[in-house]
């Protein structure tokens, strides 16, 4: 029951959030043809306002909204989410072709960031104020201060020009052919450790210093006293009464870094050309290309929203007290 | 016979503003199966004495004196069998059960970690005797409430909880801190019961503010005053004849004989006054009260006290 309804919620979220996708170009001013006949436009377009109607019904555009709303939600339901005007192809097909590479680099650096994040951040707590806490406190500080593009331009010339140990584009060897499966998967392996570094590094910050934060905290707690009185060690308090107090905020902060994470992938597929959502987003907007742009916020959204879920749900397996309110 | 005694016990934390003198020379004895209670108001250095005991202080804090029990000294003994001890030996009820529980973990987990730990018992082994615990407290349906998390208890419940908790592993002494604290009289006058029932099988120190429960439960009662016992002597003797004027005001301040407050304020234990603690609150107060601090002397046999006009 309680699962059904945390469902229809999201549901009603994703609903919401197409509504907005679908309003939000029609609320801009101008219209679809405004980037092609301004005067300011890169190579301007001259048009007769018949030809200007031709065009605009032929985009289904002179309809009344609700009608080109049901039009866009029954596209979207069958997957038809336009035609991307730049790579001249459906736009679905385009960004499942780069979501691959996108799922590939967020995932493996979400993975990394957060496991190392929480065990930093667990052990700067446990060894507060002492020689440990502050190497970490200090050095994780000095990271998280520099932007993730000039951390991924330091990483290239650092790793990828002067030591020339890793590829500094693309995401795999291009015309590369492979003789096996293995050697495939080494190449995209070898090109992702500079993104996907640049990513965690960039990253790591935010769920250490929580994580630091939230233990403090736990180790503050009577329950840990109660712990202690019982003749338990203090890495056994650590690993069964600390940890899992301590890793509630982290799941609710994940969720919602999703989205930085996805803008910090911008600017990293860019800086090492990873053919990516990142890099297909910059492009969008480069060209001006509305369909596509819009594609991609729809998948954005739903990444976000999907995530938000898992954490609901992780949520309920750790913390027993969520279930029964 | 004595199971442990106390000598010169001081506990001090050094803070920016001074130097926290929370247990100032302290000397007590708790006999096997005794029950000692230890009395005072908020503040007055009671539940850090129990957490002394226990060595559970941060490692800042400046513990001198001797514990003796069972004829080692607990603060010579290293971490490692200190926490044999935690427990096994001596085990501590905290206050507050409701934040005293890992809100994350059931309790029938909670109860037979320390079993396992100490007795070296299965995981299932441990489990059929924490639900023996629960049902040794009285918790009904006990092999049901063991997968139970702490939020699914009531605040006497989790009480009873803590309570089997500290038995687990049936210790020699149990220290408990505050046992009755927030709970209402019908409640509170069943953890009593349960608590008369465990004091009959081993020592128990029993930190209160609560005259009524010291009076129920209690062999000896300790009155605690800014850090140092005031007075010290069997509860027969304390509740007919008070001789510290403290005690006396601590009576009179009970519901039945009047709610008279003991005007003013415990004083803060960074800035103490000199002479006699007490003497700025102190209706008899003298000026050698002023200028003296007054030794504890035994004015009759095992009665205790610290005033140069008892």
């Amino acid at each position: 029951m309680h699962q059904i309804s945390k469902l229809a919620y999201y549901f009603v979220i994703v609903l919401i959030i197409l509504s907005i996708n679908f309003s939000l170009p029609r609320a801009m001013p101008g219209d679809a043809l405004s980037y092609l006949t301004d005067p300011g436009a890169d190579i301007p377009v001259r048009m007769t306002e018949e030809k200007r109607e031709i065009l605009l019904a032929y985009y289904g555009l002179d309809k009344p909204l609700s009608e080109q709303y049901i039009t866009y939600m029954v596209g979207i339901i069958r997957g038809d989410l336009g035609w991307s005007i730049y790579y001249s192809a459906p736009v679905l097909e385009v960004i499942l072709g780069r979501l691959k590479w996108t799922l590939i680099l967020v995932g493996t650096s979400t993975a990394i960031y957060i496991t190392l994040g929480i065990l930093l951040g667990a052990t700067s707590a446990w060894a507060r104020g002492r020689k440990r806490d502050m190497g970490l406190l200090i050095s994780i500080i000095s990271i998280s201060s520099f932007p993730s593009f000039f951390l991924g331009i330091l990483l290239a010339i650092i790793f990828g020009i002067k030591l020339d140990i890793f590829p500094i584009s693309g995401a795999q060897t291009a015309f590369a052919t492979y003789s096996s499966p293995l050697e495939e998967i080494f190449d995209i392996l070898h090109h992702l450790v500079l993104p996907a570094a640049t990513l965690v590094l960039s990253h790591i910050g935010g769920t250490y210093f929580l994580m630091r934060n939230s233990m403090l905290g736990v180790l503050g707690e009577d329950y840990i006293m109660t712990a202690r009185a019982k003749g338990l060690s203090e890495r056994y308090i650590l690993h069964k009464h600390a940890l899992t107090n301590a890793l509630l905020p982290i799941v609710t902060m994940t969720a919602m870094t999703v989205g930085f994470m996805i803008m910090g992938t911008i600017f990293v597929e860019t800086v090492f050309a990873y053919p990516g959502i990142g890099n297909l987003l910059y492009n969008a907007v480069s060209y001006n290309d509305y369909p596509l742009l819009q594609g991609i916020f729809l998948f954005l959204t739903i990444a976000i929203v999907g995530a938000n879920f898992i954490a609901d749900m992780i949520y309920i397996r750790l913390d027993p007290r969520v279930n029964h309110e | 016979m004595t199971l442990l005694r106390i000598s010169d016990l001081k506990t001090q934390f050094p803070t920016p503003d001074g130097i926290v003198r929370a247990v100032d020379t302290i000397d007590l004895s708790i006999g096997e199966r005794e029950t000692l209670g230890l009395i005072g108001e908020t503040g007055c250095g009671k539940t850090v004495l129990g957490l002394t005991l226990m060595r559970l202080l941060q490692s800042s804090t400046k513990t001198e004196g001797t514990i003796i029990y069972k004829g080692t000294n607990l603060l010579k003994i290293s971490e490692a069998e200190m926490r044999r001890i935690r427990g096994e030996e001596i085990a501590m009820i905290l206050q507050n059960p409701t934040t005293s529980l890992n809100p994350v973990m059931r309790v029938g987990g909670q109860i037979a970690e320390a079993i396992r730990l100490h007795q070296g018992l299965s995981k299932r082994d441990a489990k059929e005797k924490a639900i023996e615990m629960l049902d040794a407290v009285r918790i009904p349906s006990p092999s049901i409430r063991v997968n139970e998390y702490p939020h699914e208890f009531s605040g006497g419940m989790k009480q009873r909880v803590m309570i089997a908790m500290g038995l687990a592993c049936n210790p020699s002494l149990i220290i408990a801190d505050e046992p009755t604290k927030g709970l209402d009289v019908t409640i509170k006058s069943q953890i009593m019961k349960l608590l008369k029932e465990v004091t009959e099988e081993r020592a128990m120190l029993i930190i209160t503010h609560d005259l009524g429960v010291a009076r129920e439960l209690c062999d000896r009662i300790a009155l605690m005053y800014a850090g140092e016992l005031v007075e010290y002597a069997t509860t027969g003797e304390i509740f007919e004849d008070p001789l510290h004027p403290y005690t006396r005001g601590f009576l009179g301040s009970l519901p039945s004989n009047g709610l008279v407050p003991i005007p003013g304020m415990s004083p803060s234990l960074i800035n103490l006054p000199d002479g006699c603690r007490f003497h700025p609150r102190c209706g008899h107060a003298t000026e050698l009260c002023r200028r003296k601090h007054p030794d504890m002397i035994e004015i009759e046999d095992g009665h205790f006290v610290r005033c140069f006009h008892a």
